[in-house]
């Protein structure tokens, strides 16, 4: 009787609470949510960003203070934040959902007199960020060219995290590719005798990852595309146009055995 | 003494603990799940078989539902990425496994026979255990109606999972799912009778409702299998891919925005 009185309580119970899920077996083939690391500057101060990021429509995992350099968890990484938005990289898009953004206090730009000035990252606040971004590779085992800047996976609508941004210190960390400096000073020389037509440059663009246009013409498009790149790798001038230097950096990058991570 | 010691040691611990330490005090408010879709498959085989291939094998799924007994086994945790959308699309999003939920239904599919291509249809019981898996998933992650999708949906040129013979409308009972209202279709069904719109429509209108279709206005094979997996869903009597007045009139309604209340 008291079996009987059980079994219909468990029947009662199974019937208004969630299903019984059997946890015995396991899949090998499972990883990650994130794959991507985004990293942003936030154009505005400390509280402002704060503020912005917590309370606004647009949020990161972390925020990363400059004076003191403190690092700020505002999203657990299990979850979705708003910080990438529309987005590309290499086929997948909207990468907010597969993706952990660091934001870094910055403020970006100033346009003067003189032209744009843009704000370097202190050292300290720098060391931060590559300790935080080897804490998250490690975690979720994400693969060096994964590592964006928001620029790269919006080129036109974004240029954080910037030019200054120094991105060879992630390199040297061994964070993330870097084009050998010997085979894009071969490359290039071979490029400044004739430098390849805008559909070469557009389709080394795909090859790395960009949603670039594929119509051989020089649009706007394809120029912030080629200025993003440029930002990254080459943050001397980012100008947007194709040169011998850019085409051999781009040619590099693209082929596996010549990328030397250090 | 002891507890300058203790601090040396604090310190030393601090140290060596992996990572930097991360301020955890402000939290934001835009935040959500990375689990944004809920994908329906089927297995194609037993559940041994099934079992065996989700978690020995390449690929896996977040669950597997068998049929006799209708138990439900929770392969890989929901917080991690399960691989069985495959390359996919919806609505602009693409990679869906790092987005997604994806549910295994044992079934056998389809079988040829003579008499043509034979469907197995899912016991009841197996079914009230999916509506229940689902309630609970979409409760627990904000899933909206609209993005509990067939594995057809988002790779209708290479997959026809769930097939025809799954209920969606039992769930669309339910609330789960999008679900024409019957209502709004008669007097569009009429006009759509007197005069078929051309295959541009179709495509355009597929494309709103969120499926990766071509739009050069031509019924295509692509196309064709669009319009087969869409007519699998809301018209599983008959999903031949052909433009017809009734497909119309479902596609019509559900993407006006008072038309696809359940």
């Amino acid at each position: 009787m008291k079996n009987l009185l059980c079994v219909i309580l468990l029947g009662m119970l199974t019937g208004c609470a969630t299903p019984y899920i059997d946890r015995t077996y396991n899949s090998v083939g499972q990883d990650s949510r994130v794959q991507f690391l985004i990293l942003h500057y936030t154009a505005v101060d400390f509280p402002t960003s704060l503020r912005l990021l917590t309370e606004g429509q647009v949020s990161s995992h972390y925020l990363v203070n400059d004076n003191p350099p403190t690092i700020y968890r505002l999203v657990d990484e299990n979850r979705r934040a708003y910080h990438a938005g529309v987005s590309y990289w290499k086929g997948a898009a909207q990468l907010n959902a597969s993706s952990i953004g660091i934001e870094i206090v910055n403020l970006g730009y100033r346009d003067t007199p003189d032209g744009r000035v843009w704000f370097d990252y202190p050292q300290a606040q720098m060391d931060q960020v590559i300790a935080l971004v080897k804490k998250i590779v490690k975690q979720h085992d994400i693969k060096p060219e994964r590592i964006l800047g928001h620029s790269d996976i919006a080129p036109g609508r974004k240029t954080d995290p910037g030019p200054r941004f120094p991105w060879k210190q992630l390199a040297d960390a061994g964070l993330m590719p870097w084009p050998d400096a010997g085979s894009v000073a071969l490359k290039q020389a071979g490029y400044e005798q004739q430098l390849p037509d805008v559909a070469w440059f557009q389709q080394k663009l795909d090859q790395h990852g960009f949603a670039v246009p594929r119509s051989g013409e020089l649009d706007k498009r394809t120029q912030d595309t080629i200025s993003a790149f440029q930002m990254k790798y080459r943050n001397g001038r980012f100008d947007g146009l194709p040169d011998a230097e850019t085409a051999a950096l781009l040619d590099v990058l693209t082929a596996p055995a010549d990328v030397k991570a250090k | 003494m002891i507890r300058l010691g203790l601090c040396v040691f604090l310190v030393a611990l601090a140290g060596c603990a992996s990572g930097p330490h991360i301020d955890t005090r402000y939290t934001s408010k835009s935040q959500d799940s990375r689990a944004q879709f809920l994908i329906i498959h089927y297995t194609a085989g037993g559940f041994q078989g099934s079992l065996k291939w989700l978690t020995e094998g390449p690929v896996s799924s977040h669950y597997l539902v068998n049929d006799d007994p209708a138990a439900i086994y929770g392969l890989v945790d929901d917080n991690r990425r399960a691989y069985h959308a495959g390359v996919s699309y919806w609505k602009g999003n693409t990679q869906l496994n790092a987005s997604s939920i994806g549910i295994e239904i044992v079934n056998l599919g389809s079988k040829r026979s003579l008499d043509g291509t034979q469907w197995f249809d899912f016991p009841p019981a197996q079914i009230d255990a999916v509506i229940a898996l689902v309630k609970k998933i979409v409760k627990e992650h904000s899933i909206a109606p609209d993005r509990v999708l067939a594995h057809s949906d988002i790779a209708p040129q290479r997959k026809t999972d769930p097939g025809p013979r799954f209920p969606w409308k039992r769930l669309a009972d339910e609330g789960l799912v999008q679900w024409p209202d019957a209502g709004q279709g008669a007097l569009r069904r009429t006009a759509f009778e007197a005069q078929l719109p051309d295959v541009a429509w179709f495509q355009q209108n597929l494309s709103k409702h969120g499926f990766l279709v071509p739009l050069h206005g031509e019924l295509d094979k692509e196309t064709r299998n669009v319009l087969a997996a869409f007519q699998m869903k809301y018209r599983p009597a008959n999903f031949d891919g052909t433009p017809d007045a009734e497909t119309a009139t479902l596609l019509d309604v559900l993407n006006s925005p008072s038309g696809n209340g359940k």
